[in-house]
């Protein structure tokens, strides 16, 4: 399988060159339709790793390429529309826009990315359908619970078609029933040719995935295969 | 699909508590400007009325040449004739003694029309016992309070008057006190002596028609300038002089330039505790607002489209806000001058008793001006204080998103 991310010793470092490292010499694939846990301690760099994958910020040294396209790149302020429709993003929480209900925030998304000509509305409402969301599609955030929330962003990222999907501790804030509709709405976008990387401390996220990578102090410490169901 | 436009207004309208917020301070600081400014101005109104309403007048019209009199009846005629007059009135000043020999005392012999003083100063407000010499009272005079007490004489008696006339001989007379006036000014009602024009041009043996001076009143302080020019243009400059009450009294003009400007410190501090106070409610507004740009950067907006979602919430809180502050400032201003102005004795003008014809209530004005400074200052740092902390927020913070 050829890959469809490509990062080669990635490193960030804050603060200048005597700086503190978050992120030192990492290197990985994933290959499209691929779900990769990323896990590890707080602090290990699983936030700023995906923060570099996700074009939000340059690496200190290193380079990821996305679809053969350098993802530092897209760092420039100029490229957030395009970034924004070949990545998508899920936050632990917070990620919504309190003033819109969830099908605007979903379709706003949706616009910024391809326009009003790319049916935003419908778009949205076939994604939020697609997560059990359709009679909730006019509620706002804060009339969602925090399940209903994440998994309207989710739809917000499923809208997008992205290439490959980052999510950061996306079910941390959820019960196990709201995490695993969550995660199923994952594993439905990787079936469907989208990469998805979840970083998490939670296992019975990291067994849903089909490759773990653990980080430690900014390094890679482990690759290993899915966790096997107890 | 909500538009820019569209989510704007949406973050405008579901965050009520932010919006009053800021919307409050730039109402506030809107009132205030104007209002304050209006104090300004009304100040300086003020100020101008009072020292101009009694001998100084608005417009002097005298002789080009130094001549002691001019005829009066080209002026009052041309005044007649100018929209910005409001009144006219010949004066003629006679130096005198009044009282017999051995208690005489310095005194102005003025001839006034009183008639005429009704509409151009406050001479008739001055009158405290009887009344002013009118038209057909030959031989009468009105004292100040302060020379009929050193002369021992009261309404009804006789004061014998020695002068000077136009061709510098010495006359004789004796005037009837018909009244009494007090300006409460030191420096006048002890050797005020008024009598009508006509007594006054008799006994100075003056032309006919002669004045010494022609005060004009204009119908407010901002039309000094074009009561004048108006006589300019209708009286023959080689025979007559007309001057501002800037131009014949340069100390009033830099007493009334002093106190403005020193307003004007005032306000400039105002200016800024209003401004420093927009700015920070709006930059901790915005700054509040860095997880939500941050999602916004996170899902595609650029940079410039943040910033021009929050120039277009500033635009629709910033109109409503300016517009209300503006309008509640002119209501204000209106108000307390529709009531009568405020009584500045209150605030520790406590001298003001007694001083006839000067006005102790300060009453503000509603000017373009104010307007102007109050849209243009609060503005401007309205917009500043949105703009750059959401540029800041906007560039920097997508990352943060992730972090919490």
């Amino acid at each position: 399988m050829s890959a469809l991310l490509e990062a080669e010793g990635l490193t960030r470092i804050y603060g200048g060159p005597e700086g503190r490292v978050a992120l030192a010499d990492v290197s990985l694939e994933m290959a499209a339709g691929e779900m990769v846990g990323l896990a590890g301690p707080s602090g290990s760099g699983k936030t700023t790793l995906i923060t570099l994958l996700g074009g939000l910020e340059p690496p200190t040294s290193g380079r990821a390429t996305l679809d053969g396209e350098d993802v530092a790149a897209l760092s420039a302020p100029g490229q957030a529309r395009k970034r924004a429709s070949l990545i998508g993003l899920v936050f632990q929480t917070h990620n919504l826009l309190a003033a819109l209900d969830a099908e605007e925030n979903v379709a706003l998304a949706v616009e910024t990315a391809f326009g009003k000509k790319s049916d935003p509305g419908g778009r949205a409402r076939e994604a939020l359908a697609a997560l059990g969301l359709e009679s909730r599609r006019h509620q706002r955030p804060g009339e969602l619970s925090l399940g209903e929330q994440q998994r309207v962003a989710v739809a917000r990222a499923i809208a997008m078609r992205p290439k490959l999907l980052l999510a950061d501790e996306p079910t941390a804030s959820l019960d196990w029933e709201s995490a695993a509709g969550v995660l199923d709405a994952l594993s439905a976008l990787a079936s469907r040719g989208c990469a998805v990387m979840i970083a998490t401390h939670d296992e019975r996220c990291l067994r849903r995935v089909q490759r773990t990578i653990t980080l430690r102090d900014g390094r890679i410490q482990a690759e290993r295969s899915a966790l096997p169901n107890p | 699909m909500p538009s820019l436009t569209r989510v704007a207004v949406r973050n405008v309208l579901s965050t009520p508590r932010r919006a009053l917020i800021t919307s409050g301070a730039v109402i506030v600081g809107c009132t205030a400007i104007v209002f304050m400014v209006g104090m300004n101005l009304g100040f300086a109104e003020m100020e101008v009325s009072n020292a101009v309403g009694l001998m100084l007048g608005h417009v002097q019209v005298d002789s080009a040449r130094g001549a002691r009199t001019v005829p009066a009846g080209p002026v009052l005629a041309a005044a007649a004739e100018v929209a910005e007059v409001a009144g006219a009135a010949p004066r003629l000043e006679i130096p005198a003694l009044a009282g017999a020999p051995g208690q005489a005392r310095g005194a102005m012999l003025l001839g006034v029309d009183a008639e005429r003083e009704a509409s151009t100063s406050l001479f008739p407000r001055l009158v405290v016992d009887g009344k002013l010499p009118g038209a057909n009272d030959g031989d009468a005079v009105a004292l100040g309070a302060p020379l009929a007490e050193q002369l021992h004489v009261k309404v009804g008696d006789q004061v014998p008057i020695g002068f000077l006339t136009l061709s510098d001989d010495l006359g004789r007379a004796r005037l009837r006190v018909v009244g009494l006036v007090r300006s409460g000014s030191e420096d006048l009602d002890p050797r005020l002596a008024l009598v009508s024009i006509a007594t006054a041009r008799r006994l100075y043996e003056s032309p006919p028609d002669g004045t010494g001076k022609v005060v004009i009143k204009a119908r407010a302080n901002a039309e000094t300038d074009a009561a004048a020019g108006a006589l300019r243009g209708r009286l023959d400059p080689g025979v007559y002089r007309v001057r501002t009450w800037r131009e014949v009294s340069p100390f009033l003009r830099g007493l009334v330039s002093f106190q403005y400007g020193s307003v004007n410190v005032v306000l400039v501090i105002l200016y800024v505790i209003v401004g420093l106070s927009v700015a920070a409610v709006q930059v901790i507004g915005i700054l509040q607002r860095t997880r939500e740009f941050g999602v916004l950067s996170a899902i595609g907006f650029t940079p410039s489209r943040v910033l021009r979602l929050v120039a277009l919430e500033t635009l629709l809180v910033g109109t409503v806000a300016v517009g209300i502050g503006l309008v509640l400032g002119v209501a204000v201003t209106a108000l307390v001058n529709r009531l009568g102005g405020i009584d500045v004795r209150w605030a520790g003008a406590e001298n003001l008793e007694g001083m006839i014809g000067v006005d102790p209530y300060l009453r503000p004005l509603v000017s373009r001006y104010g307007l102007a400074m109050a849209a243009g200052l609060v503005a401007p740092i309205l917009g500043l204080g949105g703009v750059l902390p959401a540029l800041r927020a906007a560039r920097m913070i997508a990352m943060d998103v992730l972090r919490y």
